[in-house]
C-alpha cells in the first residue's frame, strides 16, 4: 500500500510545482480581493438573511422607496458574470451600472470611488472565484420621481465629490486608516448624518447617523457622545472583538460589521483605522462620556420580601429577564460574556434607541473571542413594557436623560423610518412639487459648479 | 360568511398542538388553536419561580386555575388505582414542555416492534424506517443537539439507531461530573451516552445559546431550551388564530361519521362553538380521552382512555467518594442505557438510568439541617455534600395495559365538567425489573463511585411522561387511531401526541410524539 | 404575600428529582416536634429586630451580617410564625448572658446541647439558608413566607463552581472548562 501512495503524492507534487507560478499570481489576487471585499463588507448588503452569500436580495428601506441589493456572484444571467473590468470599475467608482444606468447611492459608490483600481479588480477576481448563484434580482420599489434613475445624476452633483478619500488629515501615517475608513469601510455612510437629499453630510463627518432603527454613534473625537474618551487600542479592540469591557459592545448592524468585516482585518490595519478615527475632529461636544455612568444595584432584599409586588414594572422586568445574565448589580459576569450595563456606551447614551433595539431584537455577534447572543424580547414584552424596562435601566445604570415612551418603542419595533425632511416636503408639497424643487436645486448647483470648476471630476 | 370557521381546529397548544398548527398554517391552511389555559410570558414564570416557597416543586411556578387545573394541590385528578398517578402536567399556551429536561430521544426499531420482537406489549402500526425522516424534521423543528456518533441502544457499538442526517446542532459538552462519571462508568462496562436534548448549543431559531443556568426545570430563564409556545407563536405569525382560556368540552358528530363542531367554555362558563373541516386533538394524554369520552366519539373500540403508560421512576441517592460537582451546566446530560435493549425484554423492562445534574445545595442543606448541623461546620458540609451528591434516576418501560385508564369521574370541576378518574397500576414485569435494579445495579453503582447511600426511593414515581390513552394500531377493534393518527371512527378527527404511542420504551417520548404528528400533518395537509 | 401552602397532593406531584430534597426536609427537625409543646420554651416578649440581627450573627457568623435581610426575616417570622420570635428571644438572652457571640463559641457551649435552644438555632439557620420562614419551624412542608432567593445562604458555599439556579455564570460551555479549578481545590488538603 505504501508504494502507490508515494507515487501518487509525487505525481501530485510535480503537477503542483508545474502549475504554481501562474496559479500563485491569481491566488494572490483572489486572496487580496477577499481581504478587500471583507474590509468593504460587501457581503453585508449583498446577502439576504439566510440567503446565499453575495446573491443579493437584501431590502433597503429609504424614504423614497425600497431598494434591493443585486446578485454579485459570477452567474452570467442573474449575477455579474458577464461584466468586464471596465464595467466593474465604473460601477464602483462612478455609480453607473453595466448598461449605463445610474445606480442608487444605497450602493456607496461615493465611498468606493476611493478604492484603487488594483484593489477593485482584486475584489472582482475574488467574486469571480466564487460559485455562481442563480438568483434573479428583485425589482426595486422606488416611488415617483425617484424611480427615474436619471435623476441620480442630479443627486450626484449635490452629494458626489468623487475626490477619493474624504479624509480629514492627509499625513502618510493616517493615509492607510483613511483608505480603510472611507474608501473601503464606508463608515460615514452610517456614522455621518444625512442631508436633505439623503446624501452624506460631509460637513458633519462621522458626527453620528442612523441605520435600520439603530443609532450609529458619533465617531468623532468629541467627548461625551463621541469617542474622545477612548484610546486607540480600545478602539482597535472593539473593531476586532466587538467588545471592550467597561466601554461598549457591538450590537445590531455594527455587530455584523465586526463579525463580517473588521474582526478579519490585520492588526496593522486595525491600528491604522483606529488611529485615523481617533484623529477625526470633534463634532458637537456634549455631556459626559457615554461609558462614564456608574450603576446602582437593585435592592433585592426589599424586592423579594414582598415578591416584587411594590416594584415598578421596569424593575420587575429587569429582575426577571435581564438580571439572569447581567446580574442584579448590572455588572454582567466575570468573563465578560454578558456585559456590564453600567460603564456601557448604550445605556449611557442620551438617545435610548439602541437600548430599545437590543431589547426588542436581541444581540447576535459571532466573534474571534466568543459569540454574543442575547434573546430578542419583541414577542415577550409589549411597547409599554419595553419603555418601562429601558427607562429603568437608564435610571439605574446609565444616562437618566433621554427617556423613551411606548410610541417610540412601537416605531422602532416596526422599523418605521423617522420622518425625514424630505418626507415632510413630500407630504406638504406633493411628489411632483418636491421633484421640481429637487431638479431646480440640482440644476442650480450644476450650473454653479460648471462655472467654478474647470477640470472634470477625477476618477 | 365562510362555510367553516377554519380549515383545521387544533385542540391544545403544547409542543404537539403547536407543531401541528404551525405545519398546517405553513401549508396555507386556516387554523384555530384552542388552549384551556392562559398565555404566560417567560419572565413571569421566572419571577414566580424565584418567589416560591418550595423551589423544588416544578409545577408551582405555573398557573393553577379552577377552570384549567394543572397537577397540584387541587382535587382535580381522582385516583382510583393502587398507584397514585401524580405526574405533572401544565395548562397554559405552550403546555408542559415549559418544564422539562428537554430530552429528545428517538425510539429504537425494536421499541416499535415489542410484541413481534419480544412477545410482550404491542407493535406500532408503522416501523422506525417509516418514521425516520419525520424524526429528522422534528429534530430540526424542535432544535435538537446531540452526538450523532453514539450508540443510543446502549451496547457501545456503532451509531444507532440509523439516522439519515446528523443532529441539527452539535452536542453540548459534558460538565466535570459527567466527564468524570463517564470515565469511571466506562471502566466498569457501563456506557455513558450524551443525551440528545433541545437546548440550543448555538443560536437556533430565535433561541440564544444555552449558558448553563441549571434551571431547565422548572423554567429555562433565557428561552434557550425549546418549549411548545415557540411553534404556537410561529403558527400565529403565519396567520393561525390562538384562542387561550378556551376549555374544550365537546365534539359534535354529524352525517357520515364526521366531526362537525367543537364546543368550548370561557373561564366564566360561557359556551362557544366553532366548525372546521378537520379537528386535531392534541390536549395531552389525560385531557384528550376525557374530551372524547364526554363527547362519546372515537370509542367504538372501547380503547379511549385505556393503556395509560408512563415511565415508572425510582431513585438511588448517594454521595460519591470524590467531588464530582453536579450543578454546573444544564440539568441533565447523560444516560446509561446498557439495559435499554436486548433479549431480556421478554422478561424485564427496558431501562434508562440518569444521574441528575441539578445544583444539590437545597437537598444537601435540608439534609444537613435535618441532621442538626450548625455553623461553623455547616458551610463546609454543604460544599462537601453538594459536590458529592449523586441522584441516580431510573426510568423503566411500562407495558400497555387496558386496565390503566382515564374515565369520567362523577365529581365535577368549576365549570361543571367531569374530573378525570385515573386508575393506575403495575404488573410483575415492571416490579421484577425494579427489584433487580435495586438489588443488583444500584450496589454496583455505589461500588464504582465509592460513596454512601443516602436513600433508595423504591416508590413508583411517574415521570410526567404520559403515554397511551388513545393508542394507534392496525385494527379498528383494538386501537383508537390508525398509523396516520386518524380516528378509526371519524375520518376528519385526528388525535396527536404521545397518547397515540402503543409502547412507552424507556426514553422520553416527546420527540416520537412530534415525529408522529409531523407525519400525520403532512398527510392531512393534502386533504383540506 | 409570598405565602404558599404546599399540600399533600402537591408533594406527590413534584417531579422526580425534586421530590428528593423535599423528602429529606420532611424530617427536618424530627424529634423536636414535641419539645416546644412540652416545655416552656420561649420568653414572654418577642426578640427585637436588633437582637435578632445580633443573634443571627452569633449563630451563623459574618454571612448573616446583613441588617436589611435580618429585618426582613424578623418581619416574616412575626407574620408567619410569631412564636419563633419568643423562642429566639430566649436563645438570644441566654447567649448574651453567656457572652457567646460566634458560632464556634455557641457550638462549644453547653447551650448548644440543650435540645430546645439547638432546635431554635436550627430554625434560625434554616430561615437564612433556605431563604424562607416556615409557618411551623419543625415542619418545612407546611408552607410559609419567602424572604430571599438569591441571598439565601445555601448558595454561597459552592459559588465558585456552580450557579444560583436560573442565573448565569459565564460564557456558554463554562461547565466544560472547570476541570483544572475543581481538581486543584479538591486535591488541596
Amino acid at each position: 500500500m505504501v508504494f502507490p501512495m508515494k507515487t501518487m503524492i509525487g505525481g501530485f507534487a510535480a503537477g503542483l510545482l508545474f502549475a504554481l507560478p501562474a496559479m500563485s499570481q491569481d491566488q494572490d489576487q483572489v486572496a487580496r480581493g477577499k481581504y478587500v471585499a471583507t474590509a468593504a463588507d460587501c457581503v453585508a448588503c449583498h446577502t439576504a438573511p439566510g440567503g446565499k452569500p453575495f446573491a443579493g436580495g437584501l431590502p433597503f428601506k429609504t424614504p423614497m422607496g425600497t431598494i434591493y441589493a443585486p446578485n454579485i456572484t459570477p452567474d452570467p444571467a442573474t449575477g455579474i458574470g458577464n461584466w468586464t473590468d471596465a464595467q466593474f470599475l465604473r460601477a464602483l467608482h462612478d455609480g453607473i451600472g453595466a448598461n449605463g444606468e445610474r445606480l442608487y447611492p444605497a450602493f456607496p459608490y461615493t465611498a468606493f470611488a476611493g478604492i484603487s483600481d488594483e484593489d477593485a479588480l482584486a475584489v472582482k477576481a475574488y467574486l469571480f472565484s466564487l460559485p455562481p448563484s442563480v438568483q434573479k434580482n428583485h425589482e426595486n420599489e422606488m416611488q415617483f420621481p425617484y424611480n427615474i434613475r436619471f435623476l441620480m445624476s442630479f443627486w450626484n452633483i449635490l452629494n458626489f465629490k468623487n475626490s477619493g478619500s474624504q479624509s480629514v488629515a492627509q499625513q502618510a501615517d493616517l493615509a492607510r486608516g483613511a483608505y480603510l475608513a472611507d474608501a473601503l469601510g464606508h463608515c460615514a455612510e452610517c456614522h455621518s448624518p444625512r442631508n436633505l437629499t439623503m446624501g452624506v453630510d460631509s460637513s458633519k463627518y462621522l458626527g453620528g447617523g442612523a441605520v435600520d432603527g439603530w443609532t450609529a454613534f458619533n465617531l468623532s473625537s468629541s467627548k461625551g457622545e463621541g469617542l474622545g474618551g477612548w484610546t486607540t487600542a480600545e478602539l482597535a479592540q472593539y473593531l476586532k472583538t466587538g467588545n471592550v469591557a467597561g466601554k461598549a459592545q457591538a450590537a445590531g448592524p455594527m455587530a455584523e460589521v465586526v463579525e463580517n468585516s473588521t474582526s478579519h482585518l490585520s492588526d496593522d490595519d486595525l491600528n491604522a483605522l483606529a488611529t485615523f478615527i481617533k484623529a477625526v475632529p470633534e463634532q458637537a461636544a456634549s455631556g459626559p462620556d457615554r461609558f462614564s455612568f456608574g450603576g446602582h444595584p437593585t435592592d433585592i432584599t426589599g424586592y423579594r420580601a414582598d415578591a416584587g409586588q411594590h416594584a415598578s414594572e421596569g424593575e420587575q422586568l429587569f429582575v426577571a429577564a435581564c438580571a439572569t445574565c447581567h446580574m442584579l448589580s448590572g455588572s454582567g459576569v466575570k468573563d465578560g460574556a454578558y456585559p456590564s450595563l453600567f460603564h456601557n456606551s448604550v445605556t449611557g447614551a442620551s438617545n435610548p434607541d439602541n437600548l430599545v433595539m437590543a431589547v426588542l431584537h436581541g444581540v447576535e455577534r459571532r466573534g474571534s473571542i466568543n459569540d454574543a447572543s442575547m434573546p430578542a424580547f419583541e414577542d415577550e414584552f409589549d411597547d409599554r413594557q419595553v419603555a418601562s424596562l429601558v427607562n429603568y435601566v437608564k435610571d439605574m445604570f446609565g444616562n437618566p436623560q433621554g427617556k423613551v415612551d411606548a410610541a417610540e418603542v412601537h416605531r422602532l419595533r416596526l422599523n418605521q423610518l423617522a420622518p425625514s425632511p424630505i418626507d415632510t416636503l413630500m407630504k406638504v408639497g406633493g411628489g411632483i412639487a418636491a421633484a421640481v424643487v429637487i431638479i431646480a436645486l440640482a440644476a442650480f448647483f450644476w450650473f454653479r459648479r460648471r462655472s467654478t470648476s474647470a477640470s472634470p471630476q477625477p476618477l | 360568511m365562510a362555510e367553516y370557521d377554519a380549515d383545521v381546529i387544533v385542540v391544545g397548544s403544547g409542543v404537539i398542538g403547536g407543531l401541528a398548527a404551525y405545519t398546517l398554517a405553513k401549508a396555507g391552511k386556516s387554523v384555530i388553536i384552542l388552549e384551556a389555559g392562559p398565555r404566560v410570558p417567560r419572565w413571569k414564570t421566572v419571577e414566580r419561580f424565584r418567589n416560591l416557597y418550595d423551589i423544588s416543586d416544578y409545577n408551582a411556578p405555573y398557573p393553577d386555575l379552577d377552570y384549567a387545573p394543572r397537577q397540584g394541590s387541587n382535587d382535580y385528578l381522582q385516583h382510583t388505582g393502587p398507584i397514585r398517578y401524580g405526574a405533572g402536567f401544565l395548562k397554559l399556551v405552550g403546555g408542559t414542555t415549559w418544564h422539562w429536561g428537554g430530552a429528545t430521544w428517538r425510539l429504537l426499531p425494536s421499541d416499535m416492534k415489542l410484541k413481534s420482537s419480544f412477545g410482550v406489549g404491542r407493535d406500532f402500526p408503522l416501523s422506525y424506517e417509516d418514521l425516520e425522516r419525520f424524526y429528522i424534521e422534528a429534530e430540526k423543528e424542535i432544535g435538537v443537539n446531540g452526538n450523532s456518533q453514539m450508540d443510543e441502544s446502549g451496547a457501545n457499538g456503532k451509531p444507532f439507531p440509523p439516522r439519515s442526517e446528523p443532529y441539527p446542532m452539535e452536542a453540548q459538552n459534558f460538565n466535570y461530573m459527567n466527564a468524570k462519571m463517564k470515565e469511571m462508568l466506562d471502566a466498569n462496562g457501563y456506557w455513558t451516552i450524551q443525551e440528545p436534548n433541545c437546548r440550543a448549543s448555538r443560536p437556533y431559531a430565535e433561541r440564544p445559546t444555552c449558558v448553563g443556568n441549571n434551571n431547565c426545570m422548572p423554567i429555562c430563564p433565557i428561552g434557550s431550551q425549546y418549549s411548545g409556545d415557540r411553534h404556537v407563536t410561529r403558527a400565529e405569525k403565519l396567520g393561525a388564530k390562538l384562542i387561550p382560556e378556551a376549555v374544550v368540552y365537546k365534539l359534535d358528530k354529524g352525517a357520515g361519521g364526521k366531526i362537525t363542531a367543537v364546543h368550548y367554555m370561557t373561564p366564566t362558563g360561557e359556551s362557544h362553538q366553532l366548525t372546521a373541516k378537520i379537528f386535531v386533538m392534541a390536549a395531552h394524554a389525560l385531557e384528550t380521552p376525557k374530551i372524547l369520552l364526554m363527547s362519546e366519539v372515537a370509542n367504538s373500540s372501547d380503547q379511549v382512555g385505556r393503556n395509560l403508560m408512563d415511565h415508572l421512576g425510582f431513585n438511588l441517592v448517594m454521595t460519591s467518594k470524590d467531588e464530582l460537582w453536579p450543578g454546573s451546566g444544564p440539568v441533565q446530560q447523560n444516560a446509561i442505557l446498557n439495559d435499554r435493549d436486548g433479549a431480556h425484554r421478554s422478561h424485564f423492562a427496558s431501562l434508562k438510568h440518569q444521574v441528575g445534574n441539578e445544583a444539590a445545595n437545597l437537598a444537601a442543606t435540608q439534609y444537613l439541617l435535618g441532621q442538626g448541623v450548625l455553623q461553623p461546620e455547616l458551610d463546609d458540609r454543604i460544599r462537601s455534600m453538594s459536590a458529592r451528591w449523586m441522584n441516580f434516576n431510573t426510568n423503566l418501560e411500562q407495558l400497555p395495559d387496558p386496565v390503566n385508564r382515564i374515565k369520567l369521574s362523577a365529581k365535577k370541576d368549576k365549570l361543571g365538567l367531569p374530573k378525570p378518574d385515573v386508575y393506575y397500576s403495575v404488573t410483575d414485569y415492571e416490579t421484577r425489573t425494579r427489584d433487580k435494579v435495586i438489588n443488583e445495579t444500584y450496589p454496583t453503582f455505589q461500588k464504582i463511585f465509592g460513596g454512601e447511600i443516602i436513600k433508595i426511593v423504591s416508590d413508583w414515581q411517574p415521570q410526567d411522561h404520559q403515554i397511551g390513552t388513545c393508542i394507534m394500531g392496525d385494527n379498528a377493534k383494538d386501537s383508537v387511531v390508525d398509523k396516520d393518527c386518524r380516528s378509526w371512527d371519524h375520518s376528519n378527527l385526528f388525535i396527536m401526541g404521545t397518547q397515540t404511542m402503543p409502547a412507552s420504551a424507556a426514553v422520553n417520548p416527546t420527540l416520537t410524539g412530534a415525529a408522529l404528528t409531523l407525519r400525520a400533518t403532512h398527510g392531512m395537509a393534502s386533504e383540506v | 404575600m409570598a405565602t404558599q401552602k404546599v399540600g399533600a397532593e402537591d408533594r406527590s406531584a413534584i417531579s422526580r428529582r425534586a421530590f428528593l430534597s423535599v423528602a429529606m426536609a420532611a424530617s427536618f427537625l424530627a424529634g423536636t416536634q414535641n419539645l416546644f409543646a412540652q416545655q416552656q420554651t420561649g420568653s414572654e416578649t418577642p426578640v427585637s429586630a436588633d437582637d435578632l440581627h445580633a443573634l443571627s450573627i452569633a449563630v451563623i457568623g459574618k454571612t448573616a451580617d446583613d441588617r436589611p435581610l435580618s429585618d426582613a426575616f424578623h418581619k416574616a417570622f412575626g407574620e408567619a410564625n410569631p412564636s419563633f420570635l419568643l423562642r429566639a428571644s430566649a436563645l438570644s438572652a441566654q447567649m448574651k448572658a453567656a457572652g457567646l457571640t460566634t458560632p464556634a463559641a455557641f457550638s462549644a457551649s453547653p447551650l448548644a446541647k440543650d435540645p430546645v435552644l439547638h432546635a431554635t438555632a436550627i430554625g434560625l439557620t434554616a430561615a437564612w439558608y433556605l431563604g424562607h420562614v416556615a409557618h411551623d419551624d419543625h415542619d418545612d412542608h407546611g408552607g410559609g413566607q419567602v424572604v430571599a432567593y438569591e441571598k439565601a445562604l445555601m448558595w454561597a458555599p459552592t459559588a465558585d463552581v456552580t450557579v444560583i439556579p436560573s442565573y448565569s455564570r459565564g460564557a456558554p460551555n463554562y461547565w466544560a472548562e472547570q476541570t483544572a479549578q475543581i481538581e486543584a481545590h479538591s486535591k488541596a488538603p
